[in-house]
């Protein structure tokens, strides 16, 4: 073998081993990058997961107080749009006292003294009113007189109380000893109307369908 | 086979160059496996440490907002629709309870 072939040979040889663990580190170098990717997938994936449940749990949450808040919002409305039924009627009704007889008033309070005078147990009444109705009244006070005794079945006494009510309209009927009493006012007849008309209201203003 | 002082010497200076050669080589071999588990040991830090997470519930979170702000709108329009109806029907649940307020029952 001459010199420069075994120079050759050195080189050769030399290249290969070189080129052999050069490929060996890059492919060494490839499955560490590829080894460390698949465990950041893992990790990320993992992160992920929990963090994603986590944010499903919050969206499902603030999803539901934000409906809340919103249905309470219009359990409001409807609540001021109800404020605003009474308020208006009770503008009518005291447009509707202020007429008198001429709007049919007259009549309306002598049946709420019949009513109120029917509903406590007793034969002996006090009628409190305020002081334009008591003008009303004391020219129908003995045709009340005998409804209610025609009601009650028997003589019954009625006098128109000293003390003047305020009231919008309607009167308080007292007993005699003042123990019992039935108060027949339109305050006290708005109050239960707001209790047993809630349904019915609603109905009209909004429908069966909210 | 006979050579030259000469030659052996050039000989023995080829395989020292070649060594050389092999050894920096082997070095260079080093470095890549050194910036390869730097590079994973970022790819996991990454992983652990990034700042996707964040990115993700930004991201969700302002797809709740957009959800909120479509509830809130559809709300805003059925109390609006709501006022409406009940303006239309104030003066019907009026009378109602004005009847009501009348009402006797002998």
């Amino acid at each position: 073998m001459s010199l420069d072939n075994l120079r050759s040979k050195i080189q050769t040889l030399t290249d290969e081993e070189i080129r052999e663990f050069t490929d060996e580190a890059g492919e060494e170098a490839g499955r560490i990058v590829e080894a460390a990717e698949g465990q950041a997938e893992s990790i990320r994936k993992e992160k992920t997961r929990s963090k994603g449940e986590e944010l499903v749990v919050e969206e499902k949450a603030e999803l539901a107080k934000a409906k809340i808040d919103l249905r309470k919002k219009i359990l409001e409305v409807k609540d001021e749009c109800l404020r605003q039924v009474f308020s208006e009627a009770e503008n009518r009704l005291r447009k509707i006292v202020e007429g008198g007889g001429k709007g049919g008033y007259d009549k309306v309070l002598a049946n709420l003294v019949v009513e109120a005078a029917a509903r406590i147990q007793g034969s002996d009444f006090v009628v409190m009113v305020n002081p334009r109705d008591k003008r009303i009244l004391a020219e129908n006070l003995q045709n009340i007189k005998k409804r209610i005794a025609g009601i009650k079945g028997g003589t019954v006494e009625i006098k128109l109380g000293d003390q003047p009510l305020k009231s919008i309209g309607g009167t308080i009927v007292y007993t005699s000893n003042m123990r019992k009493y039935y108060n027949n006012t339109f305050e006290a007849h708005l109050m239960r109307a707001q209790e047993r008309l809630r349904g019915d209201l609603s109905e009209i203003l909004f429908g069966r369908l909210e | 086979m006979s050579f030259e002082i000469k030659e052996l010497t050039d000989l023995v200076e080829e395989e020292k160059k070649a060594q050389e050669r092999f050894v920096k080589a082997q070095q260079e071999a080093e470095k890549i496996k050194d910036d390869a588990r730097k590079r994973a040991d970022k790819i996991i830090d990454n992983a652990r440490f990034g700042t996707y997470l964040e990115d993700m519930v930004a991201k969700k979170r302002k797809e709740i907002e957009g959800k909120k702000a479509e509830l809130e709108k559809k709300f805003d329009k059925d109390v609006n629709d709501l006022k409406e109806k009940a303006g239309k029907k104030l003066e019907d649940a009026v009378s109602r309870v004005i009847d009501e307020v009348m009402r006797v029952e002998l």
